[in-house]
């Protein structure tokens, strides 16, 4: 047995291992080369060594898309968990239709984010019209908006999660805990939230990446507006990149690099923390 | 084979440009190819566009007929004031014309901001160059930033909605206001005409775009090219040869020029197309502009735009403007300082 896996091993993981690489390693060691460099072209780059990075932490507008995803991110990680949590709690319930509500719940997330982000700015801005103001009057209007649209939009993806770690508990553990005459708050906090924790994990991990990785419905709904006031790191880049002359990309190349390495920091440092009792 | 905007997109892409020069195409030319240092002709216009505002004909007629109208009939509009009169009366009198205001809606949206951004933008720019003789500028005093914002306060005001909506509204719900007859008055250019849509079987002319400077009188619409076919030199030498044969045959042979003048109904500027009809009414009323002995207004003021970025600026500052929570003095500074720092950047 160990022999033939020996055997297979190359096989199984040949193909996923050149994906990985063309995907990304090459891209991401070519990304990190241009972010030191000048260019028009990805091809025909000229070394210009840590100048976009000066010129990237310098930038107050890029600063301030940093300190507002950040903020929108713990929002968006603390909203979206507690409510698909709550979801799938009713929906593990022996009630009527969960299958029906589950399948609602879940379908904003088939939706891409730019169609999104333009349906949900018809709706604002026409309940918005009534008070004679759109989205992007303040940029309180636009960070409610977005974290509005991004919890109706994941609530229903972290929900199925949830659904499965719940299954997952023994049913007798809780019956036992309730012949013992825990209350419902004690099983909720002593025996349920402890089980699902590995799903916890996860599922803050990914809205914590997709939080700060935001960029179609930011684009869609505000699109930055007022006068880079929701402007998200993600499109921050998108608009460095491509709004200047040739002399930006390697800025923008460097602001993405930043962003990447500090992005996996903090994810590296929320799987710590919340998994650390796991093992 | 790409294509550039005009001369400030041969900073970036100017080192891959092919000399043009005593290609058929380049020979063909009727309008002006770019040329950069060591490369004679880098770029050559395919399409000369035209931008102003465009009226609904018919319904500005109706507009004349009405008792004590302003004017009797859409020709003496010929300078701001007379145009901010007729606005200004049609958006009084909007339920007697049947209409919802003057102008379509200024969607400052992303969808069609450029319309202020950079074609509106232009006139202010143009002036201020005119004024000092020159052609194109890194810096501005913004002398004529007043007349810039006599017209947007007139598309705020005289308009089919509250300026404060502004934000939300697309290019799409201004064409669509437009076709439907709720507005006179629509800013645009001549690529907003399209042989399928509702607008070709309106009515349909051009005013220039009147801001308010003494002798506007004598201008006609902004005409000008912003799109130009340029080679890369960097390819092999049959694809360069297999590149301008191509050229020759879409400004040459019969199914090119069907496709170039028909189809895309665009004004092609080489002579091979002298015969050709033009399809879009658009260019006719621009045309007759030049006629009648009529400055057109070039381009020189969006072509001295510095980046996209500022584009973006502005779009910011209308939008903060026309929702109040900005003043004025925030398009001011993008006109100024924001024009001459983007320039510094670059």
């Amino acid at each position: 047995m160990e022999k033939a896996l020996k055997k297979y091993l190359p096989v199984f993981t040949f193909p996923t291992a050149i994906a990985f690489l063309i995907g990304f390693i090459v891209p991401f060691v070519m990304a990190v080369y241009l972010s030191f460099c000048s260019f028009t072209t990805v091809n025909d780059a000229k070394f210009v060594g840590i100048s976009n990075y000066i010129q990237a932490i310098k930038d107050p507008v890029f600063l301030h898309s940093v300190g507002f995803s950040a903020i929108f991110t713990v929002v968006t990680v603390i909203l979206i968990n507690v409510l698909a949590f709550a979801v799938a709690l009713c929906l593990t319930q022996k009630i009527k239709g969960t299958n029906l509500f589950r399948t609602v719940f879940f379908m904003p997330n088939l939706i891409g984010g730019i169609v999104l982000g333009y349906v949900w700015q018809l709706l604002f801005n026409g309940i918005l019209a009534y008070f004679n103001r759109t989205l992007t009057f303040s940029s309180i209007y636009g960070f409610w908006g977005l974290v509005i649209l991004l919890c109706w939009q994941q609530v229903g993806y972290m929900m199925i999660l949830y659904i499965a770690g719940l299954q997952n508990i023994p049913g007798d553990m809780l019956e036992a805990a309730q012949v013992d005459g825990a209350t419902g708050a004690q099983r909720l906090f002593k025996i349920i939230i402890p089980s699902v924790r590995p799903t916890i994990v996860i599922c803050t991990f990914m809205s914590l990446t997709n939080g700060f990785k935001l960029f179609d419905q930011n684009l869609a709904l505000t699109a930055g507006e007022p006068s880079h006031g929701t402007e998200m790191v993600a499109l921050n880049i998108y608009n460095t990149f491509y709004g200047s002359t040739a002399a930006y990309r390697g800025v923008g190349q460097a602001k993405a690099v930043i962003f990447a390495v500090a992005l996996a920091l903090v994810g590296i440092l929320q799987m710590r923390l919340t998994a650390g009792k796991e093992e | 084979m790409f294509q550039v905007e005009n001369q400030s997109w041969l900073d970036n892409w100017g080192q891959y440009c092919y000399d043009l020069s005593g290609s058929f195409i380049a020979e063909h030319s009727t309008a002006n190819c770019l040329s950069m240092e060591g490369v004679e002709v880098a770029a050559v216009p395919f399409a000369n566009e035209s931008y102003g505002i465009i009226y609904n004909v018919d319904l500005l007629n109706e507009y004349c007929g009405l008792e004590n109208a302003v004017i009797s009939s859409p020709e003496e509009i010929n300078n701001f004031s007379v145009l901010k009169a007729v606005a200004d009366d049609i958006q009084a009198r909007k339920d007697e014309l049947g209409v919802e205001g003057a102008f379509t809606s200024a969607g400052l949206d992303g969808s069609s901001n450029w319309r202020f951004t950079t074609h509106l933008a232009n006139m202010p720019i143009y002036w201020e160059l005119t004024d000092k003789g020159v052609t194109s500028a890194t810096s501005l005093e913004g002398t004529h930033v007043e007349n810039y914002k006599n017209l947007i306060d007139l598309y705020f005001t005289d308009s089919t909605c509250d300026p404060a909506l502004l934000s939300g509204k697309t290019g799409d719900d201004s064409l669509a206001e437009f076709c439907d007859g709720m507005a006179v008055f629509y800013q645009n250019g001549t690529w907003a005409w399209t042989e399928d849509g509702d607008i070709a079987d309106m009515n349909i002319a051009f005013l220039p775009l009147y801001t308010g400077v003494e002798g506007e009188e004598n201008i006609g619409v902004c005409t000008g090219t912003g799109n130009y076919w340029c080679v890369n030199k960097n390819s092999s030498e049959e694809d360069i040869q297999a590149t301008l044969d191509f050229l020759e045959w879409v400004i040459s042979s019969d199914e090119g020029k069907e496709t170039m003048a028909g189809k895309m109904a665009f004004n092609v500027p080489f002579d091979t197309f002298a015969d050709v009809e033009l399809a879009n009414p658009l260019f006719t009323s621009a045309n007759e502009y030049e006629a009648a002995g009529k400055t057109a207004v070039s381009w020189i003021g969006t072509e001295s735009l510095p980046t996209e970025n500022w584009k973006s600026e502005l779009a910011s500052a209308l939008i903060e403007y026309s929702q109040g929570t900005a003043d004025w003095s925030a398009v001011e500074k993008v006109f100024t300082e924001d024009f001459a720092s983007e320039w510094a950047s670059r």
